[in-house]
């Protein structure tokens, strides 16, 4: 049982790479070794993008719509209280209607409403609501151009890229008072309704709601991850923001865990990775 | 810290899920097995501290499989695959209940009362392929605990052999 390290660099430790979850003298170690053995930087770059790229076909397959429930699910049979969210509470669906008139609703804007291109008429105001009530959601859907009608839904996880066209819509289930954020992979944190510190909004239970801008991605690495925070009572925007700046401040953090929020503020959130072109 | 179920999976689940499928090999087997891993993520959220989520997981994977290749008769298909077999089948069932409550103590950040196993060491020393120091470094011990602890299990699958020759 000698030691390995004259060999090839583990799957463990590329993983591990991969995540930017390494020490930096490690990851340096690891890095160096895994170009020598592979035969270049390239070649370590094309590894993890084989790795990246499995990542998506596995979630493609087995979407966390799809398993998060069943792990929660078979968290519950083994004993634990449930402290998440119901099963299939991500478990959207749109007429294709209601994803006409979402189509309607998307205007440019750069990230934080841009002065002078509300795109939002009186007109456009009767296609706000949808069909789609029931539970609290956190909706986003993407234009690929200002000028095509075609319009994407995106679930958490989805790839996105720097300058894509993005509105969010919420519906608000039981929930009365909301605010919607983002925390993305540079460590901002964006708020987006309100768009102004203070108290959290009215929520509109009439079904998917539109917020009044949208918004076009910026070139910040990594991820962009926007929370939907509701409460049955008014609440105000600080303390949430606040958990999201703390939250902000480790990328692996901000892209799995939970806002450190009080007991009375509910939360979902939608994860949406940033990939380079 | 409450656990996002979405946002660990959609980072991790590819992760674990070849981690269980590298193990197990069979693929219904490994997403069964990564289904039970964010379980026991779940089930101890209370003590999640860990600033390495991809080290916590992919340990806690390798446990889950272990336990599986346990009771599992397969046929073995390479010199690595008969070696993972033989060290899962080392391992007893009071160790292994005892040292998954000291692993997870460990990976979840409180004192662990006991050290991750040896056959937990062994797979990623011997079949994985990781240096004494990563391992040591990925297990919370000594380079020289890690050199104990192999040296530990190849003694008991000496003896497992020894018996097995006596058997045939």
């Amino acid at each position: 049982m000698g030691d390995n390290s004259e060999n090839k660099v583990s799957d463990w430790m590329i993983e591990r790479l991969a995540k930017g979850e390494l020490d930096p003298a490690t990851a340096q170690n690891v890095g160096a070794r895994l170009a020598a053995e592979l035969g270049g930087e390239s070649a370590v770059q094309a590894r993890l993008a084989d790795l990246a790229s499995d990542d998506q076909a596995t979630l493609q397959r087995l979407p966390a719509s799809l398993m998060a429930p069943k792990i929660r699910l078979r968290a519950d049979q083994a004993g634990r209280a449930p402290r998440q969210q119901a099963p299939g509470r991500r478990l959207v669906w749109l007429s294709p209607f209601a994803v006409g008139a979402m189509a309607l609703l998307v205007y440019v804007g750069t990230k934080g409403p841009r002065a002078g291109t509300s795109g939002a008429t009186a007109d456009q105001a009767a296609d706000e609501e949808t069909t789609t009530k029931g539970a609290t959601h956190l909706l986003a859907f993407r234009a690929p151009s200002l000028a095509g009608t075609k319009i994407e839904q995106l679930g958490t996880g989805a790839a996105v890229r720097p300058h894509d066209l993005l509105q969010l819509a919420y519906t608000a289930g039981d929930a009365r008072f909301g605010m919607v954020l983002s925390v993305d992979g540079g460590g901002g944190v964006t708020q987006h309704l309100p768009v102004a510190p203070g108290a959290a909004v009215p929520l509109s239970a009439a079904g998917a709601v539109r917020l009044p801008t949208s918004y076009e991605l910026d070139a910040s690495p990594g991820f962009e991850r926007f929370f939907l925070v509701t409460s049955a009572q008014p609440f105000s925007t600080e303390v949430v923001m606040a958990a999201a700046q703390a939250l902000a401040k480790s990328p692996a953090a901000a892209q799995t865990r939970a806002l450190a929020l009080p007991a009375d503020l509910s939360q979902e959130s939608l994860l949406l990775k940033k990939v380079t072109p | 810290m409450a656990i996002d179920v979405e946002g660990f999976y959609v980072r991790y689940g590819p992760m674990v899920l070849r981690r269980c499928r590298k193990l197990l090999r069979g693929e219904a087997q490994a997403e069964d097995a990564m289904q039970d891993v964010f379980v026991q993520l779940l089930r101890h959220e209370d003590e999640l501290e860990a600033q390495t989520p991809s080290a916590l997981l992919l340990r806690i994977a390798t446990n889950t499989c272990l336990n599986r290749l346990r009771t599992t008769r397969r046929r073995p298909e390479t010199p690595d695959d008969d070696l993972l077999m033989r060290i899962a089948a080392s391992g007893g069932d009071v160790e292994d209940r005892t040292v998954a409550r000291g692993l997870l103590g460990r990976l979840f950040g409180a004192e662990p009362a006991r050290g991750p196993s040896s056959q937990a060491i062994a797979i990623m020393h011997l079949v994985d392929g990781m240096t004494l120091e990563e391992v040591a470094t990925e297990s919370g011990l000594s380079v020289s605990g890690v050199r104990k602890r192999l040296r530990t299990l190849r003694a008991r699958l000496e003896t497992i052999d020894a018996r097995a020759v006596e058997g045939a």
